[in-house]
């Protein structure tokens, strides 16, 4: 039995309650003095419509005037985002990223991790040398360093040109061109055509409309043509727009209705959308984490942990994208992406695969939720954890908060030999007050999975007895409810609203790049009724990028 | 009063030949606040992740005893300052926040952190400048970088330039050793990059101030750090390094520096650091060989510690039997509680060489030591506990003296601690951080 200590600082942490909703703010709206189970006076209680309590939607009716959401936050391009962009717009293969992404409220494409110090910013100049010297040798040809400043110039001039819009994702004004040219200019003076050619790319990538997206709309309006496109753009693809979405801002016709989903549409079938698909899923269920993780087992390694993830984005994207799904779909589908090197986990064969490369698993699936990276993600080494499961379910699925054990909680890591559903080895944090407070919100979901083993393998039966899977949920007052299996977890979970707006919520905050505020509540209740509704995850994708929410500035 | 050539080739940390700059010697060894150094003051930070164990760090009288991990200091026994009842008091002001990352962002900030949610369990982050940032922005001075920032990991969490804004830092030995004494490259060459970088950065500058104009204010500040950095890069591309590059051979042949697998790493930052401070390159230097918290960390160089070679290819059993972090969770256990005490002392070995190779820097009849604020601390006491933090302090470029064992009253902020710090760098105050965690000012001792 794993031994525990507790101070008293820690119990009080721990009676203050331990499962609060995110407001759109990102800010816990549980009482904080309120003891398990209890609401202070006049809270609404952030649970109370898992189990037909009240819908968040009769909730919207009861608040008082309707906030208005900010402007979209000035944005610099994550590193992935540049790298993307550079290879996109230059046409340009880069061997290696140009440096590190962390990440704020799960994605890394977030306001909050942007800050440029002086570090990044020689980072930022040593990496763009390389590029920019091979965008020089490039063009150096037009112009050879024998010319005279004037025919230099106008060289550089028409190189500039002859990536347009292309370069800072609009049409470049006369005094835009005789900024860019006079970096040139001042190259050309210290080492002639090719230096000023270097020094000219140089600063073209490192200039604030290159690295960052400025919308310059007033707040009040819709933002522009060009604004739209550049939004579209690193939203769907996280990479700078193409001609078609150009020529479209150009046109000014881009905001028109019509035109605008058939964008949107054309964007859906572009490779560069299923890339985005499939990372932005990733960091929704965290499973990068799986990279450089251990399992025990000889046939588990660093490839089996990659292509997982390979294969859940894959599968993600499929879905959405191919095979027409449902956020039910997603959440429940029997398809699975199966590769040669983790057919083992699935257990069926990768020649199975139909024309889209997704095979039907013979048991009742639980799609994403049960994906094998998801459940080796949120599993320990050896054995599966019915709390870092049921911690999942809680934060990222129905987007709730749960307060940490407290720094006094003296824990060890169970002596676990054998990864054994039929033990669990964190039962004691059910039978021990006051660690059972909280973990009877997050182990009972656990259970409902404990057919999946520490690598993701469905195992129902284990030394001949079937896998006990008898969960349960709680939420706000309505009593716990039973679930037998990860798929009847994925059923009530389908059928929560909450499930469907923190679904939207994290699409809006991966799409805003920033945390939501009250103002966002509006549309995040629009979007969930489009998911709710049956709707397809691309329709729900045309409906945000079409929303008003999106347009706004 | 002696003085150096202005171009004194000595031997760095490692052995390897360098140039050094001018540097004025004088003055008497023992200083009083106030009086000049005979060089700029430094000030470097070493972090020591996942507290102490017990019964291996404070003496069992009032007397400075150097028991546990810390008898690698005996050479330096009066120089160092033991305290004991030093409280994160600021990581606790957050209730909720009980995290490693969250207690190392108080550290050297001296606040609660912020992060995801409040309070913060996730992507936590300093909500303040550190005391090294403050150092480095206020007495820096014109010097090629600003601070150095060596760590192995991409979890930074002590060094915070403003809330929010983490510090970078390098994958490998070759990149540390670029961004200290630049890029081996020909002389032509890189009077070219510097020429061309300054015309890039003085149109950038052009180029965001032109647009900041157009911004509402939360977007205009966005780009105003920004801005900053160009500034603080544009000015310090124009501080020639006083010190050759010296090569490779300083790195020993070791490259991927990731997660501080390979113990040499740790010497190697420090000889890094040294050498900076000696030629003047940056005045300010955080050390962090891995940071706190759980995971894989092992440590299979040590007597008496086993655990894999390479931290990817753990077992469970290693995991409870070596795994640094796992094995405070386990301090009740004799056994491992001696491993606690061993991995600590490693690291106090290193603060131990390091405090050598400044003292090994002559400078006149003086040392670069006695110009050097050299700090160790972790964010946490025992057992997880904001309480007893481990911090010492040593002599070198302050006005405290050394080798005391400094009792203090229990639960005494370490903000104080930082204020003092503080004040000896002529930053003047009785707050460094959060004003709930400074009560009674500057710590005197």
């Amino acid at each position: 039995m794993p031994r525990f200590a507790l101070s008293l600082l820690s119990v009080l942490t721990l009676l203050s309650g331990c499962v609060g909703s995110m407001d759109a703010q990102g800010a816990r709206q549980e009482g904080a003095d309120a003891p398990p189970g209890t609401l202070p006076p006049g809270a609404q209680d952030p649970r109370a419509d898992m189990h037909g309590g009240q819908d968040m939607a009769d909730r919207a009716d009861m608040s008082a005037a309707p906030a208005v959401a900010p402007p979209m936050p000035l944005r610099r391009l994550s590193a992935q985002e540049l790298e993307r962009t550079i290879e996109d717009v230059f046409e340009l293969d880069l061997s290696q990223g140009l440096s590190e992404s962390s990440r704020a409220h799960g994605f890394d494409n977030q306001v909050a991790d942007q800050f440029v110090g002086e570090s990044l910013q020689s980072d930022y100049l040593s990496s763009t040398d390389a590029i920019a010297e091979q965008l020089a040798q490039r063009h150096r040809g037009a112009c050879e360093d024998g010319a005279d400043a004037t025919a230099a110039r106008a060289c550089a001039r028409e190189v500039i040109a002859s990536y347009g819009a292309r370069l800072w994702r609009r049409p470049l004004a006369e005094q835009d061109l005789e900024r860019i040219l006079a970096v040139h200019e001042s190259g050309f003076e210290r080492g002639g055509h090719s230096e000023g050619l270097h020094a000219m790319f140089q600063f073209v990538m490192l200039s604030a409309h290159f690295l960052y997206r400025p919308e310059l709309t007033a707040p009040s309006q819709d933002i522009t043509d060009w604004e739209l496109a550049t939004r579209l753009s690193y939203f769907l693809w996280r990479s700078a727009p193409d001609d078609a979405l150009l020529a479209a801002a150009q046109a000014g016709t881009l905001s028109q209705p019509a035109e605008l989903e058939a964008q949107v549409r054309r964007m859906l079938d572009d490779e560069r959308a299923r890339y985005t698909l499939g990372r932005f899923l990733a960091m929704l269920f965290e499973v990068d984490g799986l990279r450089g993780a251990e399992k025990q087992g000889e046939r588990w390694d660093q490839e089996v942990a990659a292509q997982l993830i390979d294969d859940f984005e894959a599968l993600g994207a499929a879905l959405i994208l191919d095979e027409g799904a449902t956020f039910e779909d997603l959440l429940l589908s029997q398809q699975v992406r199966v590769s040669p090197q983790t057919a083992w986990i699935y257990d069926v064969q990768p020649a199975d695969r139909d024309a889209t490369g997704l095979v039907m698993m013979p048991q009742p699936g639980a799609g994403l939720l049960t994906h094998p990276a998801v459940m080796a993600q949120f599993a320990k080494f050896n054995y599966a954890s019915s709390v870092t499961r049921g911690y999942f379910v809680r934060t990222k699925i129905l987007c709730e908060t749960v307060a940490s054990p407290g720094a006094d909680v003296i824990q060890e890591e169970p002596d676990v030999q054998e990864d054994n559903p039929l033990i669990d080895p964190f039962a004691y944090t059910l039978e021990t007050s006051p660690c059972s407070s909280c973990h009877v919100s997050m182990n009972p979901i656990g259970t409902s999975m404990a057919a999946y083993d520490a690598i993701g393998r469905y195992v129902p039966e284990r030394q001949s007895q079937r896998v006990d899977t008898l969960g349960s949920i709680i939420g706000g007052r309505a009593p716990a409810q039973a679930l037998d299996g990860a798929v009847a977890l994925g059923q009530h979970l389908v059928e929560s609203p909450s499930v469907h707006e923190c679904f939207s919520s994290q699409w809006l905050t991966f799409a805003w790049g920033d945390s939501l505020s009250p103002g966002h509540q509006p549309a995040i209740q629009q979007l969930s009724q489009i998911t709710r509704q049956g709707s397809t995850l691309k329709d729900f994708l045309v409906a945000l990028t079409t929303s008003q929410t999106f347009l706004g500035r | 009063m002696s003085t150096l050539s202005r171009r004194t080739f000595l031997r760095g940390a490692a052995g390897a030949l360098i140039a050094l700059p001018w540097l004025e010697a004088f003055g008497t060894r023992t200083l009083s606040a106030g009086e000049p150094l005979h060089g700029p003051r430094c000030f470097v930070f070493h972090f020591v992740p996942n507290g102490y164990a017990p019964g291996a760090w404070f003496p069992s009288g009032n007397a400075l005893e150097l028991m546990g991990s810390l008898r690698p200091l005996e050479p330096h026994k009066q120089d160092v300052n033991v305290f004991k009842n030093l409280t994160n008091t600021a990581w606790q002001l957050k209730p909720g926040s009980e995290n490693h990352t969250a207690a190392s962002c108080a550290l050297l900030t001296g606040r609660p952190a912020i992060g995801d949610q409040d309070p913060p369990r996730t992507n936590c982050k300093g909500d303040g400048i550190s005391l090294d940032m403050l150092i480095a922005q206020s007495h820096g001075g014109a010097t090629p970088l600003k601070n150095l920032y060596l760590s192995t990991s991409n979890n930074p969490s002590l060094s915070w330039g403003g809330s929010g804004q983490g510090m970078q830092y390098d994958k490998n030995t070759g990149n540390m050793l670029n961004r200290v004494f630049g890029e081996q490259t020909d002389e032509q060459e890189l009077l070219r990059r510097v020429e061309r970088h300054r015309s890039v950065l003085d149109a950038l500058d052009d180029d965001y101030t032109s647009l900041q104009s157009k911004l509402g204010y939360e977007d205009r500040m966005r780009l105003e750090s920004h801005l900053e950095s160009i500034r603080g890069v544009e000015k310090r591309l124009a501080i020639a390094r006083q010190c050759s590059n010296p090569g490779e051979g300083i790195i020993r042949g070791t490259q991927d520096i990731r997660h501080g697998q390979h113990p040499e790493v740790l010497e190697i930052m420090m000889d890094l650091t040294v050498l900076a401070l000696q030629c003047d390159i940056t005045r300010v230097a955080t050390l962090a060989f891995r940071y706190a918290g759980g995971g894989r960390s092992y440590f299979p160089w040590i007597d008496g510690l086993g655990g894999p070679e390479d931290r990817e290819a753990q077992t469970q059993a290693d995991y409870q039997a070596y795994e640094h972090h796992e094995l405070t969770h386990a301090l009740g256990n004799e056994e491992k509680r001696a491993r606690v005490a061993s991995i600590i002392e490693w690291y106090v070995a290193h603060t131990a060489y390091l405090v050598q190779a400044l003292k090994n820097v002559q400078e006149g009849d003086k040392t670069l030591y006695d110009r050097t604020v050299v700090m160790q601390g972790s964010e946490h006491g025992q057992n997880h506990s904001a309480s007893n933090l481990p911090m010492l302090l040593f002599s070198g470029g302050g006005s405290w003296g050394g080798g005391k064992y400094v009792n203090l009253p229990e639960a005494t902020p370490h903000n104080r601690l930082l204020v003092r710090v503080m004040n000896e760098f002529g930053i003047e105050g009785d707050v460094f951080g959060d004003a709930r965690a400074c009560d009674g000012g500057a710590l005197a001792f």
